[in-house]
């Protein structure tokens, strides 16, 4: 049997494809290959669950694969990914949408530390609450607070790439308000070093 | 001088970070194998793979999902060896 350190990543595609002998090969391979890369990154006790997973993801997504990596290599992130998700999503099933934008609530600016950061928090503060959707305010927060953010789109009834433009324009909003409030780039990164 | 709040801090380095233009998770994870790959040979990145890396450092899952992903091709390599 062919070990899938021989094969190109041409013959990974046209095995996986195939049927008969040379596809179960490859599936057995790939099986191990997973296996292996998994255990020893990121564990867990659905090890089995999630190689399984990604084994019909990769399958079922031969045609996207570019070849600008090796076969390996594009496999192993989407088992990854597939893994990471899934215990994601059991680390925060009982997390609700409430819970982590309270987590991320920015404290009253008059807990600020210092007239500086005093300012610069009723800034912020203005901004998220009025510069704002509520939809960009919840993902924002929720994010600060230290949730996922494919959880936080989970429960936003979008998805992690929609979620992450969302995001970006929030940013933009705040970024923008704290330059109209008078601060200069140099004030701010000033600020974040701690000066 | 006290040390300012720490959530202050996080969002207005998010509000700072931000670029004229970012690509988002999908256009990530469509280069995400040959990035890691880049990243372990060392030298310069090419244009597109740039941008991945300027996604990593504002996303904190996929910078999550970048290092084990890298962990699980170290385990691969060491599965290979003789």
């Amino acid at each position: 049997m062919k070990r899938e350190q021989n094969r190109s990543n041409e013959e990974w595609v046209s095995d996986l494809s195939g049927d008969g002998d040379r596809r179960e090969a490859a599936l057995g391979d790939l099986r191990r290959l997973l296996m292996n890369g998994l255990r020893r990154s990121v564990g867990g006790s659905a090890l089995e669950d999630y190689v399984q997973a990604a084994l019909i993801r990769i399958t079922g997504g031969l045609g996207s694969f570019r070849g600008d990596s090796r076969f390996e290599t594009w496999a192993l992130s989407i088992g990854v990914r597939v893994a990471v998700s899934e215990m994601r999503r059991a680390r925060w099933r009982e997390v609700s949408l409430d819970e982590m934008v309270e987590a991320g609530r920015l404290f009253p600016a008059e807990q600020a530390v210092n007239h500086e950061s005093n300012q610069l928090m009723q800034v912020v503060h203005e901004a998220i609450q009025a510069g704002l959707t509520a939809k960009q305010r919840e993902a924002i927060l929720a994010e600060l607070g230290g949730a996922p953010p494919d959880e936080v789109a989970r429960r936003l009834g979008t998805n992690r790439n929609a979620l992450y433009k969302l995001v970006y324009d929030a940013r933009a909003r705040i970024r923008q308000a704290i330059l109209q409030a008078g601060w200069t780039e140099e004030q701010v990164l000033g600020v974040l070093g701690g000066r | 001088m006290a040390e300012l709040d720490p959530k202050l801090r996080a969002i207005v380095a998010m509000a700072a970070s931000v670029l004229p233009r970012e690509i988002g998770c999908d256009d990530c994870f469509d280069y995400f194998a040959a990035y890691a790959e880049h990243l372990l040979a060392g030298g310069p990145l090419p244009e597109p793979l740039q941008m991945v890396g300027e996604h990593l450092e504002r996303c904190s899952c996929c910078m999550e999902e970048l290092n084990l992903l890298l962990a699980a091709m170290k385990a691969s390599t060491l599965d290979e060896a003789p």
